[in-house]
């Protein structure tokens, strides 16, 4: 039987980036880490609403940004939970994401004057530092 | 509703206590030293205006607390209709004056008839009720002032004022202060609404306060005339300062008896007017004027003047008592109640409140009475026809005693009336031209067989309209009197000046005096009479109206009023004039502040 | 839209004060339901206008209605419908809570009891305390308690925490978000207070010289504005040729502008210019609402936006 885990996310106003928008970001990391698993249902919109302090409707539009997304999945009378696996994606929206984070990335690395290696380097830890958790 | 007015009791209820005690407190030290209830009018007048402000700064203090925008939408936006909410501080205010104002003074009547010997009449019941109702005008005066706009406020002061130029009495009074707060009642409610930069709504609101702003300003524009009299002293030509114009009626009005007797003499064709001219300065002269104004009215609230007097031989003061009629005794050393004072033998009431003139001498409008201490009794002197009112208290002259009422001058013996034996009848009788009130003065110079007298007409005629003129009579002992000589007496105001009042507004000046008229009784010792006004008064009249409703034209277009509404204010402002125009400017916004 | 889902609605709404113009023609038309935040610099008139909107000053022109009913017309019984909250929270300082609490019971007829509960709940409020005994914040809790509990169709809240402690502020939010006494109203919330406003609003309308400049989602109206660094010799171009130009700062020696519906299109027009680099990022709603507001002191000839 799933139970509700707890969102241990966080929103900043302030930030260039919308509330709703942050908090698809949050769930997406938990997902990604294995803050949260497949199964796991998510609070409801007005409790999440309530501890971060925000318009339940706000909550209510991220809930349903990550549900079009595939992220989550609602059940029938029992609330919100965390979606398998799957392919969310098409290939295109895939290709075209990676494309524009890793821009973002070589723009924002490239005025620190590091060598390449070291980035590289950097990179492959984070990247393998994220990888047993997702199997979870 | 209730919890709203429970609401606001609570509110003030600390400071009525205190108000009602220390009010007791006063009222108790004064009826220590004074009777309070015997008073004569003006002090009466002065307590009444305490009370009146003190219920003025309880709506000005309640209304503007909650005047501010934010306060005032707190009270307003509610599901209550404004006229409840209205209703319910107002009432509130009521039974807190009733607590602080009426409570004490009830309190007082009820202590002086119960625990004095002091003389309470029925109507002095009244007074607490009367007092009630002046402190709750002035509430809602001072309520109506700050919830009105700027221009307006001040004018809420106009109904009240009515009540100090009443010239009603008793009950009347009473009923006239009931119609004031009336109209004040409806004039705050129709001021009580959530949008306070606009005028009252309805028509019938807008006549609310339209009727005092032209009354105010009908009053203010007359008071403007002062203006005109001071520039006048400036410029040192007032014929009140320094020497009068020759042939006046100042002049007459203030010369001495021989001068103002050779004066009228002097354009007499009569065949003994040069023996009489050279008479007046070695015969005895006496002027006598008219006096009274009113007299006291049975059963009014309050007194002109003192209505008791002490009687030193007998050691007692002796009180009027409406309700008995009489004079009832008291006596100073031991407080109690001693003795009755009615008319003659038999005690009998006196017809109406006597005034008191002095010298134990006592009058009512048609007859004299004399006190005697010797014999505790109270004698008619003398007493005239029904018709006719006494003036004046009598003169002495010589060998004769003059008496004067409001149409006829009476000689007495002297003696006789110094001895006071029963009702006089009088010795000479002479007509006066023209009824009490417009008479000025009375001259006369005793000759060896009658009198000459000279009746000088004109009172009011100096700044007021009215003509004047000198008339000398000579009045033998026995036979008729016969006028022997007459000359007009010149304005000595401009025309204009003097029909001012009059032609500034006919109409309002109609209806203030109506309305001042309003339930009073009578009386012919006032009566102006309607007065004959020139050609000139109503030209200035006539053009003053047009210009009232060109102005209204003009300015009406530029004002925050509909089309209909336009039309009656060109209408009014021709009828009433420019205090009608000045009613408009006050209370409509110009068009671009709205 | 179907006028019967509008709560406020006015056309060309115009008040004068002489020769200032507190209103100049604002055209605002409010739906039914949800939260909208209504911001603008003070003078913009936002107290003016609901003045207006509750009936208690009049118009100089246009039209103002209120829940479908003309502004000047209200009822006893619209105005049950309709709260109104504002900073001062005035409420009879003589008075007890109790008291007060009943009054209000009596005059609105669809009391709530358990909203008024649930939400004083967050307060330390005695019952027997005299209102004036009160802290502001309790008294921002209180009226709030009684405004929910009146079950008005519309919640009016004009600045409700300016003044308030950050407990105070917390408490009064989370009444009004969270507790089921706020769940069927439409809530028009004025602020200064960014930060407010974007935990807050789902609506977000902006008023500024008496007109209405915008009205959308507040994460639409932050999409529209952009922030652009540019590194161009001498003064840069212009202000009045600077498409969609909302602010421009000069800060060592770089260009920057707060702009308006620019895309990339905008890059290449700073390279016209001259710009050797050009970066660009979003913008926080704050930041991007202040610049909107403050786009007439930059440069009174630009383009107006509305």
């Amino acid at each position: 039987m799933a139970r509700t885990r707890p969102l241990m996310i966080q929103i900043a106003t302030g930030d260039a980036r919308p509330i709703s928008k942050q908090i698809v970001d949050a769930v997406r990391m938990q997902v990604a880490t294995g803050g949260l698993a497949a199964g796991d249902q998510v609070p409801s919109v007005r409790g999440l609403a309530q501890q971060l302090m925000v318009n339940p409707n706000t909550v209510a539009k991220a809930y349903s940004e990550l549900t079009t997304e595939g992220w989550l999945e609602s059940r029938q009378g029992l609330g919100l939970y965390v979606a398998t696996p799957r392919q969310r994606l098409s290939d295109a929206e895939r290709e075209r994401r990676f494309d524009e984070a890793v821009q973002r990335f070589v723009n924002d690395v490239v005025a620190l004057d590091i060598p390449a290696a070291d980035v590289q380097a950097r990179l492959q830890l984070e990247l393998r530092a994220l990888r047993p958790r997702k199997r979870a | 509703m209730r919890e709203l007015w429970r609401a606001e009791l609570l509110r003030f209820r600390t400071w009525a206590i205190a108000a009602a005690i220390v009010h007791l407190a006063v009222l108790g030290f004064f009826a220590r030293l004074v009777d309070p209830l015997q008073q004569p009018d003006f002090v009466h007048a002065i307590v009444a205006g305490v009370y009146f402000v003190a219920g003025l700064l309880l709506g000005l203090y309640q209304m503007g607390s909650y005047r501010r925008p934010n306060a005032w939408l707190n009270l307003l936006h509610r599901p209550l209709q404004p006229g409840r909410i209205v209703a319910a501080l107002s009432l509130a205010a009521g039974a807190l004056l009733c607590l602080a104002v009426l409570l004490p003074l009830a309190l007082l009547v009820l202590g002086q008839w119960a625990w004095t010997a002091r003389v309470v009449d029925l109507r002095h019941a009244a007074l607490p009720l009367a007092a009630g109702m002046i402190a709750t005008g002035g509430y809602l005066a001072g309520a109506i002032a700050m919830l009105s706009t700027r221009r307006v406020a001040a004018f809420a002061l106009v109904p009240p004022a009515l009540w100090f130029a009443s010239q009603a009495n008793g009950v009347w009074a009473l009923a006239m202060q009931a119609l004031v707060l009336a109209w004040l009642a409806a004039w705050l409610r129709v001021v009580f609404k959530p949008d306070l930069t606009a005028p009252p709504r309805t028509a019938a609101g807008q006549v609310l306060a339209a009727v005092p702003l032209a009354f105010g300003t009908y009053v203010l524009l007359v008071m403007a005339s002062l203006g005109y009299q001071l520039g006048w002293m400036v410029v040192g030509s007032h014929p009140l300062n320094g020497t009068p114009p020759e042939g006046g009626y100042v002049q007459a009005s203030r010369a001495e008896s021989g001068e103002l007797l050779l004066a009228g003499l002097a354009g007499s064709g009569h065949a003994q007017a040069p023996l009489w001219r050279q008479q007046v300065p070695l015969s005895h002269l006496t002027s006598m004027a008219p006096e009274v104004t009113v007299y006291p009215v049975a059963h009014a609230l309050t007194n002109p003047t003192l209505a008791e007097f002490d009687d030193a031989e007998n050691r007692r003061r002796y009180t009027f008592s409406h309700d008995a009629g009489r004079f009832l005794g008291v006596n100073p050393v031991n407080r109690e109640r001693e003795g009755v004072l009615g008319i003659g033998e038999k005690q009998l009431r006196f017809p109406t409140p006597p005034l008191l003139v002095g010298d134990g001498l006592m009058a009512t409008a048609q007859a004299l009475y004399r006190y005697d201490s010797d014999r505790q009794q109270v004698d008619v002197v003398l007493e005239l026809p029904p018709t006719e009112t006494l003036a004046a208290s009598p003169a002495i002259t010589g060998e004769a005693v003059m008496v004067l009422s409001d149409q006829a001058l009476y000689l007495y013996d002297a003696r006789a009336f110094r001895a006071g034996t029963g009702p006089l009848a009088p010795r000479q009788r002479l007509p006066l031209p023209l009824g009490g009130a417009r008479l000025a003065r009375i001259d006369l110079m005793e000759l060896i067989d009658g009198e000459l007298v000279s009746i000088t007409v004109g009172r009011g005629s100096i700044d007021g309209p009215g003509e004047a003129w000198q008339s000398v009579w000579h009045w033998p002992a026995r036979g008729t009197p016969e006028q022997v000589a007459r000359r007009d007496l010149a304005p000595d105001f401009p025309l204009l000046l003097r029909h001012y009042e009059w032609w500034v507004s006919p109409l309002l000046r109609h209806a203030r005096l109506a309305l001042v008229q309003l339930f009073a009784a009578d009386n012919p010792l006032q009566a102006g009479g309607p007065h004959q006004r020139p050609v000139a008064a109503w030209l200035a009249a006539g053009l003053a109206a047009l210009f009232a409703a060109a102005g209204s034209l003009a300015w009406g277009r530029r004002q925050v009023l509909g089309r209909r509404a336009r039309a009656v204010w060109v209408l009014a402002c021709l009828l009433v004039g420019l205090p009608g125009l000045l009613a408009q400017w006050l209370l409509y916004p110009r068009r671009d502040h709205a | 839209m179907n006028d019967d889902d509008l709560v406020i609605q006015t056309q060309t709404l115009v008040k004068r004060y002489g020769r200032k113009h507190a209103l100049d023609g604002l055209s605002l038309a409010i739906p039914r339901g949800r939260i909208h935040a209504i911001v603008g610099a003070n003078g913009a008139g936002k107290s003016t206008l609901f003045r207006i909107l509750l009936g208690f000053l009049p118009a100089s022109s246009g039209q103002a209605r209120i829940l479908g009913v003309d502004s000047q017309q209200l009822a006893p019984a619209d105005r049950s419908r309709i709260g109104f909250v504002n900073e001062e929270h005035t409420l009879p300082g003589w008075m007890t809570v109790a008291a007060v609490t009943a009054m209000q019971k009596k005059h609105y007829p669809r009391w709530r009891q358990p909203a008024f509960d649930e939400v004083i709940g967050h307060y330390q409020v005695e019952l027997g305390q005299k209102v004036r005994q009160l802290s502001r914040g309790e008294r921002a809790g209180l009226n709030l308690a009684l405004a929910l509990a009146q079950s008005p169709e519309l919640l009016v809240l004009d600045e409700p925490t300016l003044g308030l402690d950050v407990v105070a502020k917390r408490a009064f939010l989370e009444s009004l978000l969270y507790s089921n006494a706020a769940g069927d109203c439409t809530v028009i919330y004025c602020s200064h207070q960014m930060e407010e406003i974007e935990r807050v609003a789902d609506n977000l309308v902006i008023l500024e010289r008496g007109r209405l400049a915008h009205m959308s989602a507040p994460d639409e109206f932050c999409e529209r504005v952009s922030l652009w660094v540019a590194d161009i010799p001498f003064q840069g171009p212009p202000p009045e040729t600077v498409p969609g130009l909302l602010q421009r700062q000069q800060l060592d020696g770089l260009q920057h502008y707060l702009v308006l519906d620019q895309d990339e299109g905008f890059a290449d027009f700073l390279r016209s210019v001259g710009a050797r680099s050009v970066q660009s990022m979003p913008v926080s709603l704050d930041r991007a609402v202040n610049g909107f507001l403050a786009k007439h002191h930059a440069a009174p000839t630009e383009l107006r936006h509305a």
